[in-house]
Order: structure tokens, then sequence, then C-alpha cells
């Protein structure tokens, strides 16, 4: 997979063919959501890398009448991550783990750098389930359906609880310091 | 959580949804959720970024890791049709020893105890029925020989049921009544048994008497009726009494009461033993020895005789009437005397040269091979017939024991899916748990 090329036309029909298509739609998407959750730039490499090998492996399970194929990713790099995070409880009291390597941001007029500052703070406020949810919304983009069909509740559901989620955010980031 | 799901969304939190789906996929939203639109480009913007470094590895890990597998020609399948050879030849190495062990207790007189009927040759095959089953065996006893009992002897042979092989004759000595043999260690399949066991003759005078239980498909009880009348004749017996019940459901039933001439009798209980649309449930074979009995009725017939001969001599030299009154009334007692002697003597000697021959037919769901074409031999030659019923013997006893084998994989098969049902439950219990904990 070196080189991620273009799917090849006859390979389009392929699983190896799909799954090629799926992890370049889905890569940068699933990286996110499980930094976000891991907080851990390693950490987070090693997940997105370990969801897609399982997901490879597990392809014939897939069932596409029981939801889209980036449902199904995102539930197996949740559980992935969340055996992460079960991991690190465990060794967490003998490795203390390094900062994640800060990213270079662009220049931005001080009114926004102030906004998003406030936004970042106001998400550590929140609960690792609370920014689960806004990751796979926010920064995979999954649909609310998709969102229902990765954390096993309704749809309906999963838009009661993004709905909820948004409001903390927002008191949290209107809330005086 | 459960109660919202069957909740409707408000409109208002519907409409600050699909505001930012709208915003997240670029489209102008109401003003009135600007602010939430302005949050939702905050949240999409902080997405943490993928460095070129980290796809590439990312990239070179999974292709070294997947594409090898990937390449190989549909692994997973192939894996199943391994998979499938395995179970095939597994399968195929258990139907061959469920064959080997049905047609080695099949054999050529079928497993012991077994209730499946089979069409009896005519010739050697009381004894290939009578092996088809533990046999009654024990050691005779000289009942039916044995003159050392004053008052004569009794003894019968029984087989009954699964055990109908040659009785066990038992009760010697004076007033034994008729008792069935234990159950002894089965015959030699491979070997012909013996007919059951006759009075030796050797002069003395016994009674033989004889019960035979036949089982046959229920309709089937008419023609195993049929088959009897004509082993009667055969064997120039008379029919005494017989009762012949037809019912389409189970309940046909036939009784017989036989008197067959005693040199006959083990001719007609072969013929009967043999019949092609029936087996023998139960045999019991009795003697009662009654040379002794049958001497005294003698010895009183004949001083009953000499009596009146004498009598008749006082007769002719008698002279006054009182006299010869008395002589007539002697005589006269005499000869009754003679007579009751008689009609007793010939009664025993009837007894003795006619045996009693009870025959009972029960009708039932029994299972009827084909009969046999052309002369019935019987003993363990191939015919279309024999491997039909082998066949369907050994799928039987197949089909029967992939049921057992189900029936007892099915509790664990149960088991298994609650551990892994629990298993699954735990590790998504300890999963939710570790995020909550983060």
């Amino acid at each position: 997979m070196a080189p991620i090329a273009p799917v090849a036309a006859g390979d389009q029909g392929t699983a190896w063919g799909r799954f090629e298509a799926l992890y370049r739609a889905s890569r940068d998407d699933v990286y996110a959501y499980v930094m976000t959750l891991l907080r851990d730039a390693a950490a987070a490499e090693d997940v997105t890398a370990l969801a897609f090998e399982r997901a490879f492996r597990r392809r014939r399970t897939f069932d596409r009448h029981r939801g889209e194929e980036r449902a199904w990713l995102f539930g197996i790099a949740r559980n992935a991550a969340l055996d992460e995070l079960r991991r690190r409880r465990r060794v967490a009291a003998l490795v203390v783990e390094p900062e994640a390597a800060a990213v270079e941001e662009p220049v931005e007029e001080d009114d926004i750098i102030l906004r998003r500052t406030a936004v970042r703070a106001a998400l550590q406020t929140l609960s690792a389930r609370d920014r689960e949810l806004l990751a796979l919304k926010f920064h995979a983009g999954l649909s609310n359906a998709e969102l229902a069909k990765a954390l096993g509740v309704s749809e309906s559901n999963a838009g009661t609880i993004l709905h909820r989620t948004v409001q903390k955010l927002r008191k949290a980031v209107n809330a005086p310091f | 959580m459960r109660h919202s799901d069957e909740l409707p969304l408000d409109p208002e939190v519907l409409a600050e949804l699909e505001a930012i789906d709208a915003t997240l996929a670029g489209r102008i939203v109401d003003p009135v959720h600007s602010e939430l639109a302005e949050l939702t480009i905050m949240l999409a913007a902080d997405r943490p970024p993928v460095p070129d470094e980290v796809a590439r590895r990312l990239d070179a890990r999974l292709a070294s890791a997947l594409a090898p597998a990937a390449r190989r020609p549909r692994p997973a399948r192939r894996r199943r049709i391994v998979f499938g050879s395995a179970m095939g030849g597994s399968l195929a190495a258990a139907a061959a020893a469920v064959a080997a062990v049905a047609v080695l207790s099949s054999g050529p007189a079928g497993p012991a105890g077994t209730t499946i009927n089979r069409p009896l040759a005519a010739n050697g095959t009381t004894a290939r029925s009578l092996a088809s089953t533990p046999a009654a065996h024990a050691p005779a006893t000289g009942v039916t020989a044995g003159p050392t009992s004053a008052a004569g002897s009794s003894g019968a042979r029984s087989a009954a049921g699964p055990a109908a092989g040659p009785g066990a004759e038992a009760g010697a000595g004076a007033g034994a009544g008729a008792s069935s043999g234990s159950a002894p260690p089965a015959l030699d399949l491979g070997v012909a048994a013996p007919t059951a066991p006759a009075p030796v003759p050797n002069g003395r005078k016994v009674i033989q008497s004889a019960q035979l239980q036949l089982a046959a498909a229920n309709d089937r009880v008419a023609t195993v009726a049929e088959e009897v009348f004509t082993v009667v004749g055969q064997v120039n017996g008379i029919v005494q009494s017989s009762s012949v019940t037809s019912a389409s459901a189970n309940g046909g039933y036939a009784t017989f009461a036989l008197s067959i001439p005693s040199g006959n009798l083990q001719q007609a209980m072969t013929l009967l033993s043999n019949l092609r649309y029936a087996t023998v449930a139960s045999r019991t074979d009795a003697t009662q020895d009654v040379n002794n009995r049958y001497n005294a009725d003698v010895r009183a017939l004949q001083d009953a005789r000499a009596l009146r001969t004498a009598l008749l001599k006082q007769l002719a030299t008698a002279y006054t009437e009182a006299e010869i009154q008395s002589l007539y009334a002697r005589i006269h007692d005499a000869e009754a005397s003679i007579s009751s002697d008689e009609a007793t003597l010939h009664g025993l000697e009837h007894q003795i040269g006619f045996s009693s021959l009870s025959v009972q037919i029960n009708g039932g769901p029994v299972y009827e091979a084909p009969p046999a074409t052309g002369s019935s031999t019987g003993s363990g030659g191939f015919t279309l017939g024999r491997a039909a019923h082998d066949a369907l013997r050994v799928l039987t006893v197949a089909a029967g024991g992939v049921l057992i084998g189900l029936a007892a994989l099915a509790p664990v098969a149960l088991l298994l899916a609650l551990i892994g049902w629990f298993a699954y439950a735990i590790r998504r219990r300890r999963r939710e748990h570790a995020l909550d904990a983060a």
C-alpha cells in the first residue's frame, strides 16, 4: 500500500480495491478522531493503523444492510481506541507519556485566536465521552446515522446526545473566565 | 437513553442539528444559528491534521501488513476449502465408522435385542432367529428323559422376547411345574443354533406342550394367521380353536389352540418360527413325564378287566338268585370301572400322542423387509433385499448418531453462546468504562 495510488478500474470491484478506497477516504478522519480521543500522536498513529488492519481482516463481517462502511470502520476504530485507553490506564503509573508534538498553526487574527482558545479550553472541561462525540461529528465528519451506528445507539438518540453535548460546549465557551 | 429512542426530536433541536450539518457541508445557515455555525466551524477547523510523515508511515505500515494478505488469492475462501476438506474427511471417516459399526452389529442375524424384523428362512432359521437374541440356555436336568422321578416330572423351556433362544429346561422332580429358564450367554451368531430340545425317545410316556408368541406387522396378522393354518395342515394337526382380529391401527391379534401330533411338534414349531411375515417374540416348550401315571392307569384297567373276568366265572357257577344278582351288580361296577379306566387311559394317550400348542400373534408396527425372492435359504447370502435392508439400517443408525450428537451439542453450543455473549458484554462495558475514566 506504500504507493496509495488511485484505485485502478479493474480493482474497483475487488475487496482490496474497495478497502483501499475506504482507507484513502477515511484515513485522515480516523486519525483525527483517535487523536482527539487519545491526545497522543504516536498512539493515534498506532491505533489508526490497527483499526484499518482489523477492518481489513474483518471485512467479510461487514453487512451493508446494517449501515455504511464508514460507520462500521469507526466502530472498529472506536473499539481500538478504547482498548488503547484501557491499556494506558494500566500502564499510566509506570510510563509518563510525552506530550504530543506541537502542530504548527497558521497565523490568524487575534480575535479568532482568542475564540479558538476559548473553544479549546471549553473542550477540556467536557468529559471524554463528550469529546469523543464531538470528534466523531466535527473531526471525523460522520453523519448522525453513522454516529449512531458507531456508538451503538439509535439515530434520534445520537442526535439528542449530540445536541446536548453541543449545548454543554456552548455554555462552556460562553462561561466567564 | 432508551427513553429518548422512542421520542421524536424537538423541532428546535432538529433545526440546530440541521444547522450543524449545513455548516459542515459549507451551506449558508439561518442567522439565528450563526453562533452555532461559528462554533461548528471552530470545532471542524480544530481537527488534528495528519502530518505527512505520519501519513507516509501509516501507508507503509498498512501496505506491509495487508498487501501480502491481499495478494493471496482469496485466503479466507481457501481456508474455508481446507477447513471444508478437513471437515469432509472427518465426516467421511465418522460415517465410515458408523457404517462399519452398524454392519458389524447387524451381522447375518441382526443385533442382539433388536426389534427389527427380518424374514426368516425356512431351514435352520429357527436357530437363526433364536440366535439373533441372547438366548436362554440352561443345562438340561434330565427332565424330559430322566426316569428318576416316580411321580413323573415336568420341564419347560422358555425364551421370551429378546431372549428367544432355546429354552432352559428346569423343574425336575415330582410335581415341579413349568418354569422359565434364566438368561444365558448369547449363542455364537455365526453358528446355527440347534432347534428346541425335544424329549429323548426312550419309551417313556411324556406329555409335551408349547406356546409360541409371534410378532407381525399389523397389516400382516391375517396373512400370518393363514400361514399358521397352512402349517397345521402340513403337520396333520388340529385347530381346536382360533381367533383372528384384524385392525387398521395397532391391535391386530390372533390366537390359536392347536393339537399337534407329538411326533410333528418340533417340525410345527420350526415352521411356525419361520413364517415369512412374523418373528418369534417368545417361545415356551414344556414337557411332563407321565410314565408312572400311565402305567398305573394301565394296571388299574388290567385289574378291572381281571376282576370282571373273575366275576363272570363266578357268575357261571352261581345257583341262587341272590348270588346271581350280587354278581351282576359287581360285574356292572367292574365294567363301569373298566370304562372309566379306559377313558382315563385313552385321554392320557391322546395327551401323549397329541401335544397342545398355543400360538399367539400380536400385531404392531414391525418393520418388514421385502420378502426374499426365490428359495429362502436365507443364512447369509447376499441379496438385494438384504443389501437394501443393511443400507437402510446404516442410514438409520447414522441418523440416530447425528441426532444424539446434536442433542449433546445443543447445550454445549448454548453454553458457548452464553459465554460469548457475556464476554462481549464485559468487554464492551470495560471499554465504556475506560472512556468514562479518561
